[in-house]
């Protein structure tokens, strides 16, 4: 991730934390729709980072005065259940080292979620939510693709990704190739950077946010609110 | 060397508590949340005993008079309604101690002291005894009792009766006087570290008497490789020789070079005991700062003492983080200090947490 010099602290009282810049600009544009505000949204790296990043993210400043805490990962090409647990570990073993951290007449008992999905009943509650739907492999561009299933240039895709599984060597992540391919086939092409191109493209309006896939999310955000 | 401290009712600090505190503790937080006065604290209790100690803080946090006014900020608020009471576990050996300041009040207390123990020209004198309590708690504030103890395993504790008295309590300067109980001896030492030339001066000239700035150019050395010797001149300035025709004198260094030296200098004039540097990014540049780091480390070590800092900077805060990533020994705390409202948090980065600072996007401070 960039550095940014150590300078982020927690303003809000509600934190949703992604992984990366990507997750920041889908979600920006998403809340934006659905018009919810005073949240903040703020990346804890993806893979081995997010374990890395949380000792130091629930210690800075501002952390225990958040309200309600949320965190979305990708479940990769496992199954959801497993990016959960390890989402979920790495929270409670960074929430008891730093409860450990303070006097006790200053710790907080913090209560993790059972399931992806839904919230804990702790104070403050806290959710985690796997992309693409809380069950099955995959990541936010999964997601994203299923809310234009139903688009003409998803046609294109398609024949793009059958032509692909005929490849010796097709592309190893999917669902990014097949995401990419729906932007290119847009009529105005965004112009991504590195680990920004599903987000940009929230921001440009090229998913439908009213797609019923995203349900399950949107319930998921309304716990947050 | 200090393991906990626990603080009430002192200066603007309600109640606070650090545990586990290591040989380098850094304390960082926003203006007024108590950093100076955790340092004031831990200083006090290296030597409960000793009285005089709450007159030099005082100095130090650059108090131009002594009035019952100064005297009473060492209470919460200025309420001398709730005495102080601060609390330390120790290692090496292991110990526990406790300090109380209370107020004192009336003019018998100050005639009690005169008539029975006339004031030396020290400023210092034995303390009497409990009976000073009983004095009329009738009348003005003028001065403080410093009632200790100190307990160590399998050993009696042993308790101390000290004061700090205004001799003349309605001057708006008064002269200030301190009684220790005549038996009190301490073993532990502590120093702030003081910036004015004179004393840094005064320090590397004890060095030098002692024959031991070998000891100290082997620490600068790290920074500066080409140092091969400090020396004072016949002007009292102190100068550097870097392999150049001249020595050169330590201000033309650069680098904070002389900075570094006067917390060296501190250091080595408190082998074995505590060093509290407030502010110790003030006069050093940020691309000095993990050069301080590393002499600091080195020179704990070498003089084994423990030192307690504060900061304001984010650069000081990453250059300790760049400075110990080498280090494998767990010996080092960074420390913050929240104030909220009458409240104070406190939350803990160990070791490795102050390795990921540099390389992390959170708030330490």
């Amino acid at each position: 991730m960039a550095r940014r010099s150590g300078s982020i602290t927690i303003k809000k009282e509600k934190l949703l934390l992604v992984e990366g810049k990507d997750e920041i600009h889908f979600f920006g544009a998403l809340f934006r729709h659905i018009n919810q505000i005073d949240i903040q949204v703020e990346m804890a790296g993806g893979g081995d980072n997010f374990k890395n990043e949380i000792p130091m993210l629930v210690k800075t400043r501002g952390f225990d005065g958040l309200k309600k805490i949320a965190v979305i990962r990708d479940a990769e090409k496992k199954e959801a259940v497993n990016a959960f647990k390890s989402a979920k570990n790495s929270l409670r073993k960074a929430l008891k080292e730093l409860n450990e951290s303070k006097p006790l007449n200053q710790r907080i008992k913090y209560l993790l979620p059972d399931a992806p999905g839904i919230f804990s009943s702790g104070s403050p509650p806290i959710g985690i939510f796997i992309f693409p739907d809380n069950s099955r492999p995959g990541m936010l561009e999964d997601l994203c693709l299923k809310t234009v299933e139903d688009h003409p240039a998803m046609k294109c895709v398609n024949g793009f990704y059958d032509c692909c599984q005929k490849l010796k060597n097709p592309p190893k992540n999917m669902a990014k190739s097949k995401a990419e391919a729906f932007l290119a086939a847009m009529p105005r092409p965004i112009r991504k950077t590195a680990g920004d191109g599903v987000g940009l493209a929230a921001q440009k309006g090229y998913w439908n946010f009213d797609s019923d896939h995203l349900n399950p999310l949107k319930f998921f955000l309304s716990q947050l609110a | 060397m200090f393991k906990k401290i626990k603080i009430d009712h002192f200066r603007g600090i309600a109640h606070l508590e650090l545990s586990d505190l290591k040989k380098i503790n850094l304390i960082v937080g926003e203006n007024n949340c108590g950093k100076t006065s955790v340092l004031e604290a831990l200083f006090l209790l290296i030597n409960p005993g000793n009285s005089q100690l709450l007159g030099n803080v005082n100095i130090l946090r650059g108090f131009p008079l002594i009035s019952s006014e100064v005297l009473k900020i060492s209470f919460l608020k200025s309420n001398i309604d709730k005495s102080v009471e601060l609390e330390a576990e120790l290692r090496d050996p292991s110990e526990k101690r406790t300090l109380r300041l209370t107020p004192s009040y009336g003019q018998n207390f100050i005639q009690n002291i005169q008539q029975e123990a006339p004031a030396s020209g020290t400023g210092v004198t034995p303390f009497l005894g409990n009976k000073l309590k009983t004095a009329d708690a009738v009348g003005e504030f003028t001065g403080i009792y410093f009632d200790a103890e100190i307990k160590q395993r399998q050993k009696k504790t042993r308790k101390t009766h000290s004061s700090i008295v205004l001799t003349q309590p309605n001057l708006p300067n008064s002269p200030l006087e301190s009684r220790i109980d005549k038996d009190y001896k301490e073993i532990r030492k502590g120093s702030f570290v003081s910036s004015s030339d004179g004393s840094l001066v005064h320090r590397f000239q004890k060095i030098r008497v002692a024959k031991q700035t070998g000891d100290i150019v082997e620490v600068l050395k790290k920074i500066e490789p080409s140092l091969t010797g400090i020396e004072t001149g016949a002007n009292g300035l102190i100068y550097c020789d870097v392999g150049f025709e001249n020595l050169l004198p330590i201000n033309a260094m650069g680098g904070g070079f002389a900075k570094i030296l006067s917390i060296l200098t501190t250091i080595y004039d408190i082998k074995g005991g505590m060093v509290f540097i407030d502010e110790i990014e003030n006069g050093l540049h940020h691309t000095a700062q993990e050069s301080l780091w590393s002499a600091i480390i080195e020179a704990v070590k070498k003089f084994n003492v423990q030192i307690f800092a504060t900061t304001h900077s984010s650069e000081t805060v990453d250059s300790f983080g760049k400075a110990i990533k080498n280090h494998k020994e767990d010996e080092f705390r960074l420390f913050r200090i929240e104030k909220k409202e009458d409240e104070f948090d406190v939350v803990k980065y160990n070791s490795e947490d102050i390795k990921a600072i540099p390389d992390s996007d959170w708030e330490v401070r």
